[in-house]
């Protein structure tokens, strides 16, 4: 079989797959939203 | 397990579900990264830059100079000074009061010079939420461009003993 | 073939362990000092979270100034390092079936600690040192305040050599074969950047309190901001690697959970010593002087490649758990593998919680308002304590509480005394704490200064108005932290009591 072929041992982890997707569109989503405030702040350099 | 000697060969290849993960999260790391130079050619708000040395009791000449030319009023004991639009401003944090009041005009850019003379001091524009370090012995010019009119208050954010959580000051942006 | 000590060890019943005697008074003893300073620091809390709540007001300003400098110092420090200290021990000799090198060195490294911790607080609370753990020059404490900072660093930074040395000998000595268990490599990554965290804790505590004896004339005040942040950001980085070793820990004893690669947890590791020192920057992204380049290099660890270790980590842990629920047949679904895991189990509901909180709370907040120009809406306000507090207490803290509630039965070879509570105090103190940190984060989003007495202004010349909802987001922060001191004192109550009067163990 392919996998003993590689020497790969498949791991099945599809709830932690879902998980990091869910922390990750917490984190884009609060990271985006953060520079949108940022925006709004007056002109600086 | 983690707690146990691991196999004699450890360095295995990855799976896909982590070969996925980790180029992601890669990626990800690289936007991250990005985002700083990009705002700063494309963004408002970026962080000031330019500084200069200037011993404490220079700054507190320079900066009441400055404070005596343009005086236009008094407000509680602390004087209201008026820059001239779009030049240099100073703001002076000692403890525990932001000196002077300064006044304005809602699309100028200003120069305003910072410093304090006496400890660190933690410059906090509310209520819009902007905040910069303000140390003894730097000069650290902001190129702030107000966009709205009205009050603007002025607290400390740095711990500068006791009198830290009085020390007010205000901005006023006017047409 | 004979090792010195031989008649020192014991073998452990539950895990086949050869258990260094020596080690393990030294794991209890460090530990038990730990949840000392851990009780101090927590009824500190307590007060300190009273008086921001402006429906309390509890503290007068000089005593909340003066708390809030003991309350970050015996946080932030003694009683993580101490833990800290005895995690090290416990991965180094315990795990490796080694002897701890130089007992004697090691117990004068915990009376350095104790002293300099001792004399530290004394003189905070003589009142002698109101200047916050950061101590900004030019404010100016006690010289006796920098002395007793550095005397619990040279005692922490001969312990970390012991660690050292212990793995040194373990593998020399033929008591460990092979590749170190990743949660003592995990701990190695830990010490390492420890010693260097000491050492510029050195560099900066040093000259500073030569400067408050009047020997060094002049401190530049962004020099110092410098310097001092190259020990700050590393120590909490420290931390960081402790406390993700902690949950490989956790969850192995809690669920059987194996590291899924190896190799890739190790390399996740590496990634923290190589980058996490360039974070200092994170301090200093609103300070005069310093170049954009050098900021956005530096904030960002390095195109953030320390933040991809510890989302490498985000996903080998629960990994782990997973495989190993999985193949105990908890397959249906997505999540059956998740909510069939031991949620009664202190040590599993703590790394749990822990691990989210950290998570979702506190690593992306950092790396928020860690960025260079999202930082100009967030220094010194209370997201700065809301950030750190989803990190180093939800995360770090709870974590090691967790781990605790094993170190007791198979260190001091105690039973837990009230276990009940055990079982539920990981989730009162995540509960406590993530009240607290919202409202800390709601607080600051408001303008709300970190380090300040009283939000009214009224002795003020130039009036200040907050908007109302403060009311409310600070009332969280307040009772939060009641929530949460009260989890804190269960913690304590339940180690304390189950060492003194907890049945002996075979």
């Amino acid at each position: 079989m392919a996998e003993m072929q590689s020497g790969r041992e498949e791991i099945h982890t599809p709830g932690t797959l879902a998980l990091v997707f869910i922390f990750l569109v917490w984190f884009v989503s609060f990271y985006f939203l953060a520079w949108w405030f940022l925006s709004q702040l007056w002109p600086v350099r | 397990m983690s707690l146990t000697a691991p196999d004699r060969i450890w360095w295995k290849p990855l799976g896909w579900q982590e070969r996925l993960w980790v180029t992601i999260a890669f990626v990800w790391c690289l936007v991250l990264f990005l985002m700083m130079p990009l705002w700063g050619v494309v963004g408002k708000q970026n962080n000031p830059v330019e500084t200069y040395r200037v011993a404490p009791v220079d700054f507190f000449r320079i900066a009441s100079t400055f404070i005596e030319k343009h005086t236009v009023g008094n407000e509680r004991g602390v004087p209201v000074v008026r820059p001239p639009a779009g030049g240099e401003a100073y703001l002076i944090a000692r403890i525990w009061q932001w000196t002077p009041i300064l006044e304005l005009k809602r699309g100028e850019t200003y120069r305003l010079h910072v410093s304090s003379i006496d400890l660190q001091h933690g410059l906090s524009i509310q209520p819009l939420n902007m905040n910069f370090q303000v140390l003894p012995g730097y000069d650290y010019v902001l190129t702030l461009t107000p966009t709205q009119v009205g009050e603007y208050s002025l607290i400390c954010n740095e711990y500068c003993l006791i009198g830290h959580h009085n020390m007010t000051g205000k901005i006023i942006v006017k047409e | 073939m004979s090792t010195p000590g031989e008649a020192q060890f014991r073998t452990c019943s539950a895990t086949g362990l050869h258990v260094h005697l020596p080690a393990e008074r030294l794991i209890i003893t460090n530990a038990v000092a730990a949840v000392v300073f851990l009780l101090v620091g927590g009824l500190l809390a307590l007060l300190i979270a009273l008086t921001r709540w402006p429906a309390v007001q509890l503290l007068p300003a000089d005593l909340f100034y003066r708390f809030v400098t003991a309350h970050g110092m015996n946080m932030l420090v003694f009683w993580i390092v101490f833990f800290e200290v005895a995690g090290l021990y416990f991965g180094g000799a315990v795990l490796l079936n080694a002897r701890l090198v130089k007992p004697g060195l090691a117990w004068l490294a915990f009376y350095l600690m104790v002293a300099g911790a001792i004399l530290a607080n004394g003189v905070v609370f003589a009142g002698k040192a109101d200047v916050m753990f950061t101590a900004y020059v030019p404010m100016k404490a006690h010289p006796l305040f920098y002395l007793g900072i550095i005397v619990f660093a040279v005692g922490a930074i001969i312990a970390v050599s012991l660690f050292f040395a212990t793995v040194v000998v373990a593998k020399a000595e033929g008591r460990h074969r092979g590749s170190l268990p990743l949660v003592t490599f995990g701990l190695l990554t830990a010490a390492i950047i420890a010693l260097f965290t000491l050492l510029a804790g050195a560099i900066i505590f040093i000259p500073t309190f030569l400067w408050s004896l009047g020997w060094i004339k002049e401190f530049d005040p962004g020099v110092y901001r410098i310097l001092f942040w190259a020990f700050g950001h590393p120590a909490q980085q420290v931390n960081l690697a402790a406390m993700v070793a902690v949950w490989y820990a956790l969850t192995a004893l809690t669920t059987g959970a194996k590291p899924i690669n190896e190799k890739l947890s190790r390399i996740a590791f590496l990634l923290y010593i190589l980058f996490i020192n360039l974070g200092s920057m994170h301090h200093l992204l609103v300070d005069p002087a310093l170049t954009t380049p050098n900021r956005i290099v530096n904030a960002s660890y390095f195109m953030y490649l320390a933040v991809l270790g510890s989302m490498i980590h985000a996903f080998s842990i629960p990994a782990g758990v997973e495989v190993a629920q999985r193949a105990k047949g908890y397959t249906r679904g997505l999540f059956q593998w998740l909510r069939k895991a031991p949620w009664g189990e202190p040590g599993f509901s703590a790394a749990a919680l822990s691990f989210v909180i950290f998570g979702f709370l506190g690593g992306t907040s950092g790396v928020i308002i860690g960025t260079m120009q999202l930082n100009m809406a967030v220094h010194n306000t209370l997201r700065v304590p809301g950030h750190f507090h989803a990190t180093v207490v939800a995360g770090t803290t709870l974590a090691f509480m967790g781990l605790t509630y094993y170190v007791i039965p198979l260190v001091a070879r105690r039973e837990l005394v009230g276990r009940p509570w055990a079982r539920v105090q990981p989730y009162i103190f995540a509960l406590g704490i993530t009240l607290l940190v919202l409202g800390m984060n709601f607080s600051g989003i408001l303008g709300i200064p970190r380090r300040t007495w009283s939000i009214n202004y009224e002795g003020a010349p130039l009036a200040v108005r907050f908007p109302e909802a403060v009311s409310l987001t600070l009332g969280m922060v307040g009772i939060g932290g009641l929530i949460a001191v009260f989890g804190l004192l269960i913690f304590v109550g339940v180690a304390i009591l189950s060492l003194l009067f907890g049945k002996r163990r075979a």
